[in-house]
């Protein structure tokens, strides 16, 4: 919020038009040099000034998309199921994970655990990112309701870290025996820190969902939606973006429709409509 | 164990300062030591808690929240930041029941596992009205003593230089005392051999009591010395005055042994070692009660010498526990009275026999006038009958005088002897044309006649050659309160002062003729009689002799005569 305000007063003072773009669990939060590069490219093609806002929880994004105060915001696709609607943003473009908009839900744990499923982690901590999440709530909790389970009691606890890389830390460090993470931040995390990654092993991958989205408040001037469009469309094209672009483990974006994102639409609703989704117990809380 | 303390006690003064240093140091410094490493891990130790206490507070707020909210991974970054510190073992978040929210080492305590170590900070967390959980650290005392013992080290051995100098200001003043009692004690050593010339000021750098105790030694031993010397000085003094006399001297204990004698023993033939402790009555023979006659000062005693018997004068001072004797010889003045006595006869003898000689002439002289007469007229017989019986007279006179001085007491009249007296210098007397001025007591007397005539003859004699032509010669005689007083002035040039001194000594004269023994035998006359004699001289005006002589039966019967 500090930083949000610090942005603000930078927009007074340089009167160049300036556009807050927000970032969520979806990147490592502590890979800021990435997000720094990204933004000073996309400025460098577009002649607008881009600065970065970080949010704990998709919900704050959202709350700052449907205020105004953000403008542009690289979520995930369940927030933007969810969101949308009610904040008032739509799909800018949604970036290319192996050649593909589509990504997974890992279920890792330490390398040295004998866990085959997300199954055998009963009543063991388990990390969650963002309660809104689909990678790393969304998915294993429909997975956990498909099987019958409650996931409130089927771990213990849920751990919500609220960022797919602290999950991935929290089963490094043993605090938890097991994570649901998105398979971008992920190969991220085993890009940049290998030694961490090196001690955590894959046991399940769902999917493939559609991709975390980047996302523009609709009432923003469809020039600069346009513009912005347009740069992220060919920066795989241009081997600056490309650089920039593998630092985020990915290929590229393209643009796809709002019913790309009906599976995760699907899953929401399987939770939603089931008595062991959370919201919907009785008791422990 | 009284053993061990007597030893201790006779250490010598440098090694009980040396130890008494050390124990010292060790007292002070290992307990220091001790107190400031206890002191100080105590507050190293508290230190970290209240450190790691301050850490928790400072976070308590975001705890309340993630406790409140179930946030386990926030509550896992806090206790894992907590646990990175290396003071701390582990760190735990539990709940109000003691369960784990969060732990350092999940694998061991997983979330919602029971916690039941006592932890060496317990941090309560709480809430509105009762306790959400608290924050429990286990320290590692390992760790924190490691990360210590440099520090405890070095507190350690902080103490180890001031000891080190602690134990070398001790061993170096202990050295000091040391050397500086020695340097006190060979100065001593060397006067006790002897070498008192060598006694000298010890001087310290440190004036404390240890100079002045130095100095008084020195005081003292310095007096001492003087007294030493003094008493040296007088005894080798004394010793040469007593050498140097020519009485022997003797000291005696009560029981007369000889405890010391002077070198005047020689005299005697006798070593003066020869003599100490044997009985000083085995040397001197005394004709009554041994040396301890209390009747006389001085008595005239024999002397047993190597070489045979010596003539002495003995004075004898008794004190407390010894006596002084004293052993004058008198060999020499024996030898002197004989000769003395002789001398005087002839003295007598000339004078009498030139005076005889003219009185005879004189008395011849009628006679011879006679001869040439005829006939004897009843005068002319008268004349030779005085004559003859004048020359009578003078022939008994002369006879008298031959006679060997006679101490006896006699009786006789005083104005008759001084009147054979001044015939017998008469014709010296009409010589000279001297005034003879008589006046003489006509008392009777009981004395020795001879010393009287011979004090008589040489004082007159002597008065009558003192004086020139027409001079005045007096005599004067009496007797007051049994005291027989005589006394001849002359009208002479008198006596000089320096001859004034020696007119008594025998054989010494201003005269051309005299023997120099008149008044010498005088003094002695007048001695013997027990009298005395005063001498009272005017350069130019004349001398007069007074002699006092004690006398006992004076008789009443006084005549005056010319």
């Amino acid at each position: 919020m500090i930083l949000l305000a610090l942005l603000l007063a930078f927009s007074l003072v340089f009167s160049q038009e300036t556009y807050r773009f927000g970032f969520t669990a979806v990147v490592a939060k502590e890979d800021v040099k990435s997000v720094e590069k990204f933004l000073s490219y996309l400025s460098k093609k577009t002649g607008y000034r881009f600065v970065p806002v970080f949010t704990k929880s998709y919900d704050e994004m959202s709350y700052l998309l449907s205020r105004g105060m953000v403008d542009f915001a690289y979520i995930c696709g369940a927030p933007y199921v969810e969101d949308k609607d009610y904040a008032g943003f739509e799909l800018l473009a949604v970036p290319l994970y192996r050649g593909k908009p589509l990504y997974y839900s890992y279920v890792i744990t330490r390398r040295e655990k004998n866990y085959k499923s997300i199954l055998d982690l009963r009543g063991k901590p388990y990390a969650f990112s963002d309660p809104k999440s689909n990678s790393g709530s969304v998915v294993p909790t429909y997975i956990l309701v498909r099987n019958g389970y409650r996931p409130e009691d089927f771990f213990k606890p849920i751990v919500y870290t609220y960022s797919h890389s602290e999950s991935i830390l929290a089963v490094y460090y043993g605090f938890v025996e097991g994570a649901s993470v998105d398979s971008i931040v992920f190969d991220q995390v085993v890009r940049k820190s290998p030694e961490i990654a090196s001690q955590i092993k894959v046991i399940e991958a769902y999917g493939p969902f559609p991709i975390t989205p980047m996302v523009v408040r609709s009432q923003l001037d469809d020039d600069v939606k346009y513009a912005l469009r347009k740069v992220l469309l060919s920066m795989s094209r241009d081997p600056e973006g490309r650089k920039i672009l593998s630092e985020f483990a990915i290929e590229g974006f393209t643009v796809v429709d709002d019913s790309f994102y009906n599976p995760i639409r699907n899953m929401i609703a399987v939770i939603k409509n089931s008595t062991l989704a959370y919201g919907y117990e009785k008791s422990d809380k | 164990m009284r053993n061990l303390i007597s030893k201790a006690l006779s250490l010598s003064i440098g090694t009980k300062l040396t130890l008494t240093f050390i124990a010292l140091i060790a007292i002070t410094s290992i307990p220091l030591s001790f107190v400031v490493v206890q002191f100080s891990e105590k507050i190293y130790y508290e230190n970290i808690v209240k450190s790691l206490k301050e850490n928790i507070i400072s976070e308590e707020l975001q705890l309340r929240y993630y406790i409140i909210n179930k946030d386990y991974w926030g509550l896992f970054k806090f206790v894992k930041g907590l646990s990175e510190k290396s003071s701390v073992y582990e760190a735990s978040v539990v709940d109000s029941n003691g369960m784990v929210l969060a732990h350092s080492k999940p694998q061991k305590y997983p979330i919602g596992s029971p916690y039941r170590v006592k932890g060496d900070i317990v941090y309560p967390i709480r809430g509105l009205s009762s306790d959400l959980g608290s924050v429990i650290l286990v320290l590692d005392n390992e760790s924190i003593w490691a990360e210590f013992r440099p520090v405890k080290l070095f507190l350690m051995f902080s103490a180890l230089p001031f000891t080190g100098i602690s134990l070398f200001l001790g061993l170096f003043i202990s050295y000091r005392i040391r050397a500086r009692l020695s340097r006190i004690k060979g100065s001593i050593e060397r006067i006790n051999r002897g070498q008192l010339d060598e006694l000298s000021r010890v001087e310290f750098l440190e004036k404390d009591e240890l100079q002045e105790f130095s100095d008084f030694l020195f005081n003292t031993i310095s007096t001492l010395r003087n007294y030493y010397e003094n008493i040296d000085y007088a005894q080798r003094f004394y010793m040469n005055l007593l050498n140097t006399i020519n009485e022997i001297v003797f000291v005696v204990d009560e029981e007369d042994k000889i405890l010391y004698t002077n070198g005047r023993v020689k005299q005697l033939g006798y070593e003066t070692n020869d003599l100490i402790g044997i009985s000083i009555e085995r040397i001197v023979e005394t004709r009554e009660a041994g040396i301890n006659f209390k009747g006389q000062k001085y008595r005239e005693v024999m002397v047993k010498g190597r070489n045979g018997h010596t003539p002495a004068l003995m004075g004898v001072v008794s004190y407390d526990t010894w006596k002084i004797v004293t052993l004058i010889d008198i060999s020499d003045r024996k030898a002197m009275e004989e000769k003395l006595k002789r001398m005087e006869l002839l003295s007598t003898l000339g004078e009498m026999s030139a005076n005889f000689a003219h009185e005879l002439k004189n008395a011849m002289l009628p006679l011879r006038l006679l001869s040439s007469v005829e006939n004897f007229s009843r005068e002319d017989v008268e004349v030779i009958r005085n004559s003859l019986s004048r020359m009578s007279r003078l022939v008994n006179m002369f006879l008298n005088f031959a006679k060997p001085v006679n101490v006896e007491k006699t009786k006789f009249k005083l104005s008759l002897i001084v009147d054979e007296i001044l015939f017998l210098v008469s014709s010296k007397v009409r010589d000279k044309d001297v005034e003879l001025v008589k006046e003489v007591e006509d008392a009777e007397l009981i004395t020795s006649r001879d010393l009287i005539e011979i004090i008589l003859i040489n004082l007159l004699s002597n008065a009558v050659d003192a004086v020139g032509e027409r001079g005045k010669v007096g005599v004067r005689a009496y007797v007051e309160e049994e005291v027989l007083n005589i006394e001849v002035w002359d009208t002479g040039e008198g006596i000089s002062p320096e001859d004034m001194d020696r007119i008594f000594e025998p054989f010494y004269t201003t005269k051309d003729s005299g023997s120099g023994l008149g008044l010498a035998v005088v003094m002695k006359n007048v001695y013997m009689l027990g009298g005395n004699l005063q001498v009272s001289s005017q350069r130019g005006r004349g001398t007069t002799f007074k002699v006092k002589i004690p006398i006992k039966g004076v008789q009443d019967e006084k005549h005056s005569s010319d």
